[in-house]
């Protein structure tokens, strides 16, 4: 049993942002309605698009964001399915939307579900001198200050990889959405919430702010200091640390250099990090040497912190992702949708597991179910498909 | 009920805190804002690590500051992330030390912890104990790899963790060596998702009464954030090699210099309409009917050679000025902001994602608070991080009694107290 069985969520948004967040709840327990549009979430047709082996082509990320979800497909911009959307917003414990889907808007779903959280998902959010400029990941990583930190001295900026930024605002609307679940636990009532993906990525730099402050001057993208790296092993690539003193004792002494060990000048972290660039040859010509994951093992056990490169294809063999049972295969609908492997379990909880959820749905797989649930009678789900209200 | 008057998610929940840098910290940070009372533990002998010892040199900007005296309590980093919660030092290396925070416990909903796996039950408060003093409490284990499996006794930090989760191999340059990011990301990610998992615990405690025990892996939580790439390659077979700032199918997708030291634009096309528009800004419009450019195939065909050429158009423009009109014609387009430029970003202000805070010894200066918006939340003032056992003697006579004479004599002992031990 997850900690949140019982509670009904319906997702209006659409894309990566709001459909990460209530997949996580879904682990959980939630029971996740997902409206989409007649042609679909586009989510559907997130890039890079895979084949299916049968002349078709699908969105893997979009079956991994959608597992364990019900969806009910139908047609928002019409009155009567606005008034559909009303009807199961005011069975929900939870909302989330967006401003993107402009029908029903916020206080259309407020009337409908009084005591429902509503949580509404955007780049830039709905209020603020650039409430709903638009918005993507590069953009959220160049105006949270995360980018003019990241990449090599004198070369562009770099984002984060893939839609990182994007599961971070869907982070941050877990925290929200469940924050405002307790607030209607406690008083009946749940609240209004507006998230923004800049605020997420904006808020995790906190450091860098404060530091920008207090020294006087800004980070800046920097090639070495702690960590060292990646820098080449013999099979690939390692991250050295060396911010505490032992750190760098026990792994220079591990790579066969105990005079840089014993080198006084480096006990002193500012200067481990000034005087490493003299030495960096030295140490990384005997990096270059060890394998990463024996290197690894071996700091691991010396108490050191090391980082091997893993590459993607390799965390599918990684014992200790294994050990946590990380990877999962949402079962059902083979036919239609692949079998694959994905992320599960965020995190263990002793009392209320994560349950690995069903296949994201097809389009409409659920109409008529989420329907009945509703108390439409099957006379009235007939004139709504017969009208293309819904499909 | 009026927004004015709605409490805050977790008034009246109140959480102790046995973490120290960055993960678990800001994990217990987002639970202050959110309206618990948070009570960050650490030692006279062992500061937390973000402190940056005693010997910590009073940063450059704060120097000219009467009140600036202690290096340890004006650290950026701890200053950071430590925001709107109650300082005590407990000692637990000694028995009156695992007392007085079993004390603590006894009064606590939450216990927070980001040691090495065994150090709570080595110390004598591991799950089952601290059940045992706090029926139905909820301990949130955070660690690098994770309390079972073969990595859990394996230290990391933000830095390592980022290449074991696969981050690492998937930030770089196209064709270049994996990089890490410049801020150790893993820490705020996790320390999120531990938010989250005690909201869930407080969620279901509430309606049966019974706490658990949540083990949370970094490492986990880091790979989880790479969702994309792993679908992608088990429905493929394919690593998605390093692509920089470019995008699967999208281009333009980059980041462009302008005029200026390290001045740059973030410059998206999502359809052909984006991009003749950004053609027409860029005074040639005959891009958009260009062959090589004219579609989203071609123009990711022909990507170094877009790039080049934007980036010849954006070398004679001012950032800001671009980002303006990219704006104002409804595209994609932002300067690449500084930490100082961040600070000074009037919509984050707006939103309360920025706020000023008071400190006793650094004076006020900007802090980032949380993206959580819901009444009370983050707090219409925003406490400084606590100095040093700021908060000791206020905290254990209000919730334990003790006298002004216990309070000295456990000081005396080193248990308690501010500063380095004497």
């Amino acid at each position: 049993m997850g900690p949140l069985d019982g509670i009904r969520i319906l997702e209006l948004s659409q894309g990566v942002p709001g459909p990460f967040a209530t997949r996580l709840l879904a682990g959980f327990g939630a029971h996740v309605i997902k409206v989409e549009p007649l042609s679909g979430d586009l989510g559907r047709r997130l890039p890079p698009l895979a084949s299916d082996g049968a002349g078709g082509e699908f969105s893997p990320l979009f079956l991994y964001l959608n597992a364990g979800k019900h969806s009910i497909a139908l047609d928002a911009a019409t009155a009567a399915g606005a008034t559909v959307v009303c009807r199961l917003a005011a069975r929900a414990d939870a909302i989330v939307t967006s401003p993107d889907a402009l029908n029903p808007g916020l206080d259309q779903l407020r009337e409908a579900a009084p005591a429902a959280v509503i949580a509404s998902v955007s780049g830039f959010g709905n209020t603020g001198p650039d409430a709903g400029r638009r918005s993507n990941d590069l953009m959220a990583y160049a105006r949270s200050g995360w980018a003019s930190l990241t990449g090599e001295p004198g070369r562009e900026p770099l984002k984060g990889p893939g839609h990182q930024a994007s599961f971070h605002a869907g982070s941050a609307l877990v925290m929200t959405i469940l924050a405002g679940l307790l607030q209607r636990q406690r008083d009946g009532v749940g609240p209004m919430a507006d998230v923004a993906m800049l605020d997420a990525l904006a808020a995790i730099g906190a450091p860098a702010l404060v530091q920008s402050q207090f020294n006087g001057h800004d980070n800046t993208r920097r090639r070495s200091g702690f960590p060292v790296g990646p820098t080449p092993a013999a099979d690939g690539y390692f991250v050295l640390t060396t911010s505490r003193a032992h750190f760098w004792r026990d792994a220079m002494n591990e790579l066969g250099l105990p005079e840089l060990a014993q080198d006084v000048r480096f006990n002193d972290p500012a200067a481990r990090q000034d005087l490493y660039h003299e030495v960096a040859p030295v140490v990384e010509a005997r990096l270059a040497q060890r394998p990463r994951a024996e290197l690894f093992h071996r700091l691991g056990l010396l108490r050191v912190p090391g980082g091997m490169v893993v590459e993607v294809d390799e965390l599918f063999d990684d014992p200790q992702l294994q050990a946590r049972e990380f990877f999962e295969t949402p079962p059902g609908r083979e036919a239609a949708s692949p079998n694959l492997s994905m992320p599960g379990q965020p995190f263990v909880m002793s009392r209320t597991p994560w349950q690995t959820p069903a296949a994201a749905p097809a389009l409409g797989e659920h109409t008529d179910f989420v329907l009945e649930a509703a108390g439409y009678s099957v006379a009235e789900i007939a004139a709504l498909r017969e009208s293309g209200v819904v499909a | 009920m009026t927004a004015t008057n709605i409490e805050p998610p977790l008034a009246g929940i109140r959480v102790l805190a046995l973490s120290q840098a960055w993960a678990g910290t800001l994990a217990t940070e987002q639970l202050a804002l959110m309206g618990a009372e948070v009570i960050q533990v650490e030692s006279r002998s062992r500061p937390d690590v973000w402190r940056g010892g005693y010997q910590a040199p009073i940063p450059a900007a704060l120097r000219q500051l009467e009140s600036a005296k202690n290096g340890w309590n004006v650290s950026a980093l701890f200053n950071s992330v430590n925001l709107h919660k109650e300082g005590v030092t407990i000692d637990l290396g000694q028995p009156a030390g695992i007392e007085l925070v079993c004390s603590l416990i006894a009064r606590s909903d939450v216990v927070v912890e980001n040691f090495s796996p065994r150090v709570m039950t080595n110390l004598g408060i591991g799950y089952e104990r601290l059940q045992q003093v706090r029926p139905g409490i909820i301990l949130l284990s955070m660690s690098a790899f994770g309390a079972t499996g073969p990595y859990a006794y394996y230290p990391g930090i933000g830095g390592t963790i980022e290449p074991v989760s696969g981050m690492s191999s998937q930030l770089g340059y196209p064709g270049g060596p994996p990089l890490n990011c410049g801020m150790m990301f893993p820490d705020p990610i996790s320390g999120y998702f531990g938010a989250a998992a005690v909201l869930m615990a407080l969620y279901r405690r509430n309606l049966t009464g019974e706490g658990q025990h949540i083990d949370l892996s970094m490492q986990v939580v880091c790979s989880t954030y790479l969702a994309d790439a792993i679908v992608h390659y088990s429905a493929t077979g394919e690593v998605r090699p390093r692509a920089g700032n470019r995008h699967p199918v999208h281009a333009p997708h980059n980041i462009y210099p302008c005029r200026g030291d390290d001045e740059w634009i973030a410059v998206a096309a999502e359809s052909d309409a984006d991009f003749a528009a950004i053609a027409a800004i860029a005074g040639h419009p005959e891009w958009s009917n260009d062959p090589r450019f004219a579609t989203e195939p071609a123009r990711k065909a022909n990507e170094d050679l877009l790039d080049a050429l934007l980036a010849a158009w954006t070398r004679g423009c001012d950032s800001t000025s671009l980002e303006s009109t990219l704006a104002a014609a409804n595209l994609l387009g932002a300067r690449v902001a500084k930490p100082s430029d961040v600070l000074r970003d009037v919509h984050l202000w707006a939103r309360g994602v920025l706020a000023e805070v008071n400190h006793p010894e650094a004076g006020r200066f900007a802090v980032a608070t949380t993206p959580v918006h819901l009444p009370g939340v983050p707090p219409k003032v925003v406490r400084p991080a606590p100095l040093h056992g700021e908060h000791s003697r206020e905290v254990f006579a209000r919730l334990l009694g003790m006298t002004a004479e216990e309070f000295a004599a456990l000081e005396t002992e080193g248990i308690t107290g501010s500063g380095p031990p004497e």
